[in-house]
């Protein structure tokens, strides 16, 4: 089966410090894949290097056979890449479905529209699937900064699903959130990626989370990728347990 | 415009003396103004667009110790200090309340204090032009080199302001405090957490910055004409300097501020009344070309 | 459905015309003509200028150049040219909206203070270019000489009337196509690069390409400012290019409110009657504007009608509560 995203020997120095060593990882259509590891272990550089906010020393990123290294960040973006943050990044003046509307208007190229009205008519049945995919239907009409941080973060992530990703990156999901809801995020975010055929990848520092919802897991250390494999076989993996015990249990 | 009288002068070792004292010294007064509004933008985070206020104030308080005290030495006392005293006061009532507030608010607050107090000097001191004179103990023979004619307040200018930027790079890098507000311009937060008095601190350092426009401002009066509004020009280039020289270098700073010195002086014999569009087009050449300036240490 | 919106903006704004009209009709009186004239071109620069500032955030301190232009390149072409003033007017428009791809272009690679600064140095090197040119652009003195006013159309500018419906007409359309702007999906996308310039780019939006064409549609507003005022005291003055031309419309949009379509308006109206009642009683221009700006900065931290905009909010908000309340 062809990989949805394909990271071929991805490699990113900043000066005399290696942030991404020589990381090659497959991503399969449809599934759920963990990406794990201690502080400082490149998670959050890796997305950066996806999403075309970095860019790679060398290496490729391949969606769908196609390299992704080189192109600005909005074109990636309407190539397939969605991303969440690990601190909602939102627009403060905006409603939860004007914050929605925008996003949809963008992947239909309507935003340079200079005679309509916004947000109009015109998104208006995507921007409810979204609510209702995410959850959020009862909250569209609220300020995207009233939100609660849970809810908050779930708008991060409808904002990313707005633009119809292929493939979603989702930068620790559930932090600053207790285990329930964190474990109710997380449910959703499977639900969502069943609904909509996406490739999700997620940082998470929660092994029990991960371990319940992944399923494949790439754990990287030094920039580089330590194992990977089912969540079961990475739970035995000598080597992880080992990084993992110097750092957090 | 007059290329000629630009070219003549070029090739004549007596001009080139001349203008290049004038630059010279133009260039020293800007850097320590720019030097102030560097030290203010880069520890407190604070745009201080009042900054040419300060060294406007500093020519005029220098000027009524001079009327009144016939001393040079009590002129750049009074100015330094009096705009001290002012910054304080300024600091601890108004510009705390916008620290942490958006840039915007930070501008308007410093465009309504220029508004106040170019009214305020033209009601103390006149709207007309004045002049404070070059002090006694200068009038004398000026020095020849090459040909060139320089008056010994020139020397005498440019040795003072070497003076301070030494002291200023001595307090800087050789003390604790100097030590302290370097922390400080890198990392805030963390400084405070140290334990270190950061309102004391920050008052401080937005003295320091003003003072260093005042006291320029104070040692160029006997060589500029006073007017209220004067502030405004070397705001401007005290800003171009910043952003040309790069933020956080300080021999970027000097560089970016001789520069701007000698576009002013050899500019002002082939351009006389372009030279302000001279130097912008500097700036936007150098900011085409480097974005993070000339010397840039950190891109903000 | 947007046709219904501008349907309904071009009905508000015949009424306000005609209101306008009857105004003078009931009040005939040179002064209500001059303040109604000076609240046109003013009103419409500080709502231009919130598009940049308070729309996209991006605080200019140099769209009085455009203005300036505007005024100096139409006050030429009437004096020099023998064109009428539509052909005037338009050509200077397609002039200075050059002039501000140009400037734009330079300027919107800069972001937060840098950003503005060099805005402000640009128009410092355009006054300084107006001085010193003085053989074209009459240099300290300005554009003196009249301003020919050849009747177009059947309108007679010479006819304080004809001229004061003019004004009032040019400044009601500004404001519609202003308000459309705002309200269309590119004044969202505004909006977004306001509150979030990286997010916006990740959602794919061209973020420095709308930046300039706000910084463009601006200072095309500006211009046509900038056409009135030299039509209103026929010539060109270097002031209208100096800073603190750019300074007073922030006043305006800081006092009257920079999240509200109309708050500039508000603010032109409250500089108006500072400008006149301290004009005479006061010679201190400077130092009351200074005072009032220091009280809306720290007093009240926002403009009029914002202000006003939440307390309506948390009133209705409160009823709404109180309502639903058994």
């Amino acid at each position: 089966m062809t990989a949805r995203l394909q990271l071929v020997k991805l490699h990113k120095r900043f000066g005399g410090v290696v942030a991404t060593d020589n990381v090659s990882l497959d991503f399969a259509p449809s599934t759920l894949s963990a990406i794990i590891g201690p502080n400082g272990a490149g998670k959050t550089t890796l997305f950066n290097l996806i999403t075309g906010r970095l860019k790679p020393s060398s290496g490729q990123v391949l969606l769908d056979g196609k390299d992704l290294v080189g192109l600005e960040p909005g074109a990636i973006t309407r190539l397939g890449i969605g991303r969440a943050f690990q601190v909602a990044s939102l627009f403060k003046t905006f409603s939860v479905r004007d914050s929605l509307a925008a996003a949809v208007l963008s992947r239909q190229r309507a935003l340079g529209d200079m005679v309509g009205n916004f947000p109009g008519s015109m998104a208006t049945d995507h921007v409810d699937r979204i609510l209702h995919l995410t959850g959020l239907a009862h909250l569209a009409q609220r300020g995207s900064t009233e939100l609660s941080h849970g809810d908050q973060k779930l708008l991060d992530i409808a904002l990313a699903l707005a633009l119809e990703p292929k493939v979603l990156l989702l930068d620790e999901p559930t932090a600053g959130m207790g285990r329930n809801e964190a474990r109710a995020m997380l449910e959703r975010i499977h639900q969502v990626s069943q609904r909509e055929k996406l490739t999700v990848i997620f940082i998470e520092h929660d092994m029990e989370l991960v371990f319940g919802l992944a399923q494949s897991v790439r754990v990287l250390r030094y920039g580089a990728v330590l194992a990977e494999g089912t969540p079961a076989e990475i739970r035995a993996h000598p080597a992880v347990i080992a990084a993992y015990l110097g750092s957090e249990a | 415009m007059d290329i000629e009288a630009l070219g003549q002068c070029l090739s004549s070792a007596s001009c080139l003396v001349t203008q290049g004292m004038t630059g010279m010294i133009a260039g020293l007064l800007l850097f320590l103004v720019a030097s102030g509004l560097t030290l203010i933008f880069g520890v407190l985070g604070f745009v201080n667009f009042v900054h040419g206020s300060f060294y406007m104030i500093g020519a005029y308080f220098a000027y009524s110790a001079f009327q009144a005290t016939d001393s040079y030495v009590a002129a750049v006392v009074a100015g330094t200090l009096g705009v001290g005293l002012l910054a304080v006061v300024f600091e601890r009532f108004f510009a705390t309340r916008v620290y942490d507030k958006d840039h915007m608010l930070q501008i308007l607050l410093c465009y309504a204090f220029i508004l106040i107090f170019d009214d305020l000097v033209e009601v103390i001191w006149g709207n007309d032009f004045i002049s404070m004179g070059v002090p006694q103990q200068f009038v004398r023979d000026p020095y020849i080199i090459l040909g060139g004619v320089i008056p010994p307040l020139y020397v005498y200018l440019i040795g003072i302001s070497l003076l301070f930027a030494l002291a200023l790079s001595l307090l800087m890098w050789k003390t604790k405090l100097g030590k302290t507000i370097r922390a400080a311009a890198q990392n805030r937060d963390m400084v405070s957490a140290l334990g270190i008095n950061t309102t004391l601190l920050f008052t401080l350092v937005f003295a320091l910055g003003a003072i260093l426009a005042g006291a320029s401002g104070a040692l160029a009066a006997p060589v500029r004409s006073l007017t209220p509004g004067m502030g405004f020009d070397i705001l401007i280039e005290s800003f171009i300097v910043t952003v040309i020289g790069g933020m956080g270098s300080i021999v970027g700073g000097l560089v970016a501020s001789l520069l701007i010195g000698m576009v002013r002086s050899f500019g002002g014999i082939g351009f006389p009344l372009f030279t302000e569009g001279l130097i912008f087009m500097m700036t936007a050449t150098v900011l085409l070309l480097r974005p993070n300036g000339l010397f840039a240490r950190r891109a903000d | 459905m947007h046709k219904a919106s501008l349907l309904r903006d071009v009905i508000v704004g015949i009424i306000v015309v005609i209101a306008a009209v009857l105004l003078n009709m009931a009040i005939g009186t040179p002064m209500l003509r001059d303040l109604a004239l000076r609240l046109c071109s003013l009103g419409l620069f500080a709502v231009s200028l919130n598009l940049l500032v308070g729309y996209t955030g991006l605080l200019s301190f140099g769209q009085a150049t455009f203005y300036g232009a505007g005024a100096y390149m139409f006050t030429l072409l009437m004096q020099k040219s023998g064109l009428g003033i539509p052909s005037a007017f338009g050509l200077t428009l397609i002039g200075v909206s050059l002039l501000a791809v140009v400037v734009g272009t330079i300027c919107v690679r800069l972001t937060g203070v840098y950003f503005t600064f060099l805005t402000l140095a640009i128009q410092m090197m355009f006054y300084s270019m107006l001085i010193a040119w003085s053989s074209f652009t009459g240099g300290e003195q300005g554009l003196t000489g009249g301003l020919p006013k050849p009747p177009f159309l059947g309108i007679d500018l010479t006819n304080p009337t004809h001229f004061y419906i003019f004004s009032v007409s040019v400044f009601v359309v500004s404001l519609v196509i202003l308000r459309r702007i705002v309200a269309s999906p590119f004044g969202a996308s505004l909006r977004m690069i306001r509150d979030n310039a990286d997010r916006a780019l990740f959602l794919g939006v061209p973020v420095q390409r709308y930046k300039l064409f706000a910084f463009v549609v601006s200072s095309l507003f500006a211009t046509v400012a900038g056409i009135l005022t030299s039509l209103f005291v026929s010539g060109a003055f270097p002031n209208f290019a100096y800073w603190l031309t750019s300074g007073d419309g922030l006043f305006m949009i800081m006092l009257g409110g920079a999240s509200n379509f109309f708050g500039p308006v508000l603010g032109a109206i409250v500089l108006i009657v500072l400008d006149n009642l301290i004009n005479v009683h006061i010679k201190h221009h400077g130092l009351v504007l200074g005072v009032v700006i220091l009280f809306v900065v720290l007093g009240m931290r926002k403009g009029i009608l914002d202000y006003l905009a939440e307390i309506f909010a948390s009133y209705s908000e409160r009823s709404a509560t109180r309502r639903s309340q058994p």
